[in-house]
């Protein structure tokens, strides 16, 4: 039994090392459970070796990872946050009273935005998993018609129709993304051209009330994005969201 | 002169896809606690997880700690209810057991044997079951087979688990009643086939698990194939309860020789 142990466990260690240098120098936990795993279960780890699929080789692609259109969200709303920065701080020689009161509402706004992008996030990443990519403008994508050829002409019909079902429900929630994208960036836009004006009213001599009120609107924008958001909480989103139909689809694989 | 802004409209219309049934569908928590939690919660959900093969190699190691763990806890409660059970009710008439003493060997082998053992087992069964797979037509690569395959042992120590403590509930019964040596014996056999019978939640797990692998398959195959699928468990259950007690058996002996 010694000899065997031994070309066991150096067959082990051969794995280990392996597996250590397939990880790289990243410090996570997952390397240190696979080393400490790989020695006495090594054959479980050659087929994760032989298939790349270490922590270290995960795809970039992978649904985890955020899309185009969300990286151009974050690019804006860091955009917003900065410019809203800066006009909050030329308010404090203008109009001191009114940076008081609206002090906290570049944190509330980007609580909302930042709320608002994970929202479109785990659509996008809920569409990819469908086999369905979220397109960043409106746009057509064409699907795999079901191969029904050597099945009964009542259940091709019936396979049919639940397809057509399947596309509908998927193009709803494309269309459920693409609102949501588009309210979000028309709020941002909207944000912004009121951070404008308040360049304009303090350099052209308004008073220091016309300052309230813009960032009275700034922060309608905050409310309105937080009332939606508690709409969907209760209502639509989550009920697709949640959706038996969306949960199984997203494990369909055809 | 600034002038004011109309707000955006907001979006009061949506379109409205499937009413509410289930949970929203989070990301999962894929530490050893959160796995542990949809093993017993939500099963179907740490199926489809782990069909997803870039997360095999997070998943993996964390099915076999959880399979150790688990197995680990059942031994020590073995050797602490063989050790303590009378000289007479020991199994030594119909197949004899090896004692595990509080020695380091002995209980040590016994430990060993088990997490090794049925560990080492699922190892040896996999190309079995690649293959079994490929007969059945079900598309699956040997990543994904292990991470099936670990799954399911994972259900199985869990379950072990769940049942040890009934064990040891009755197992203190017949010591309290003090129940004749003879059934004892055979009481204390069926616990060393414990995680055999905590097996069959393993096999009732493969068997949805490779069921639901077998949806990635054409509809015109499916439907022929996938009574197919029920014979495929069975046979690789039975393969593995063939070779996991020599497995242990072996592995306990030489242990015990060694170091005991």
């Amino acid at each position: 039994m010694a000899p065997s142990l031994f070309i066991y466990f150096l067959i082990g260690i051969s794995v280990t090392v392996a597996v250590f240098v397939a990880n790289g120098t990243r410090r996570t936990a997952g390397p240190f459970f696979m080393v400490a795993f790989t020695v006495p279960f090594w054959p479980f780890f050659i087929p994760l070796l032989l298939a790349g699929r270490l922590p270290a080789s995960v795809n970039p692609s992978s649904p985890e990872s955020p899309g185009p259109c969300t990286d151009e969200l974050s690019a804006t709303i860091d955009q917003v946050d900065r410019e809203l920065d800066r006009a909050l701080s030329g308010l404090d020689e203008w109009a001191p009273e009114v940076m008081a009161r609206h002090k906290n509402l570049p944190h509330e706004l980007h609580q909302a935005w930042t709320a608002r992008s994970e929202r479109i996030d785990e659509i996008d990443r809920l569409l990819g998993s469908l086999d369905y990519p979220a397109p960043c403008v409106g746009g057509e994508r064409p699907t795999n018609p079901p191969r029904v050829a050597a099945i009964t002409e009542s259940l091709a019909k019936r396979l049919e129709r639940i397809h057509q079902l399947r596309r509908e429900n998927i193009e709803q929630l494309r269309q459920i993304r693409r609102y949501a994208y588009e309210d979000l960036m028309a709020r941002l836009a909207w944000v912004r051209e009121l951070v404008s004006m308040i360049h304009m009213a303090k350099f052209s001599g308004a008073p220091a009330s016309r300052a309230g009120e813009l960032l009275s609107q700034i922060a309608a924008a905050a409310e309105g994005l937080s009332e939606l958001a508690a709409k969907e909480e209760s209502g639509v989103w989550r009920r697709i969201l949640s959706s038996g139909i969306v949960k199984e689809l997203s494990e369909l694989t055809w | 002169m600034a002038t004011s802004v109309e707000e955006p409209g907001r979006l009061d219309e949506v379109p409205v896809a499937m009413p509410a049934d289930e949970g929203a569908p989070e990301m999962a928590d894929l530490s050893v606690q959160g796995i542990v939690e949809l093993l017993l919660k939500n099963p179907a959900r740490l199926d489809a997880i782990n069909r997803d093969e870039q997360r095999s190699a997070v998943l993996i190691p964390r099915f076999l700690t959880i399979a150790l763990a688990c197995y680990a806890l059942f031994c020590l409660s073995m050797i602490l209810i063989l050790n303590t059970a009378p000289a007479a009710s020991y199994p030594q008439h119909a197949f004899p057991i090896r004692a595990p003493s509080w020695s380091w060997g002995s209980a040590l082998g016994m430990v060993v044997a088990h997490n090794f053992g049925l560990i080492a087992t699922t190892g040896i069964c996999l190309p079995t079951f690649y293959f079994f797979a490929l007969l059945a037509g079900v598309r699956l690569s040997m990543l994904q087979i292990v991470g099936q395959v670990l799954r399911c042992k994972t259900s199985s120590a869990v379950f072990l688990v769940g049942i040890l403590p009934i064990y040891v509930a009755v197992t203190l019964g017949f010591s309290v009643f003090n129940a004749p040596a003879r059934w004892l014996e055979l009481w204390l056999y069926a616990g060393l086939i414990l995680p055999f019978v905590a097996g069959l939640a393993g096999v009732h797990a493969m068997y949805h698990a490779i069921a639901g692998i077998a949806k990635t398959m054409p509809v015109e195959h499916r439907y022929r194939r996938e009574c197919f699928l029920r014979r495929l468990t069975v046979s690789w259950a039975a393969c593995y309860t063939a070779v996991a007690p020599v497995m242990i058996y072996r592995v306990w002996e030489q242990l015990a020789v060694q170091f005991g």
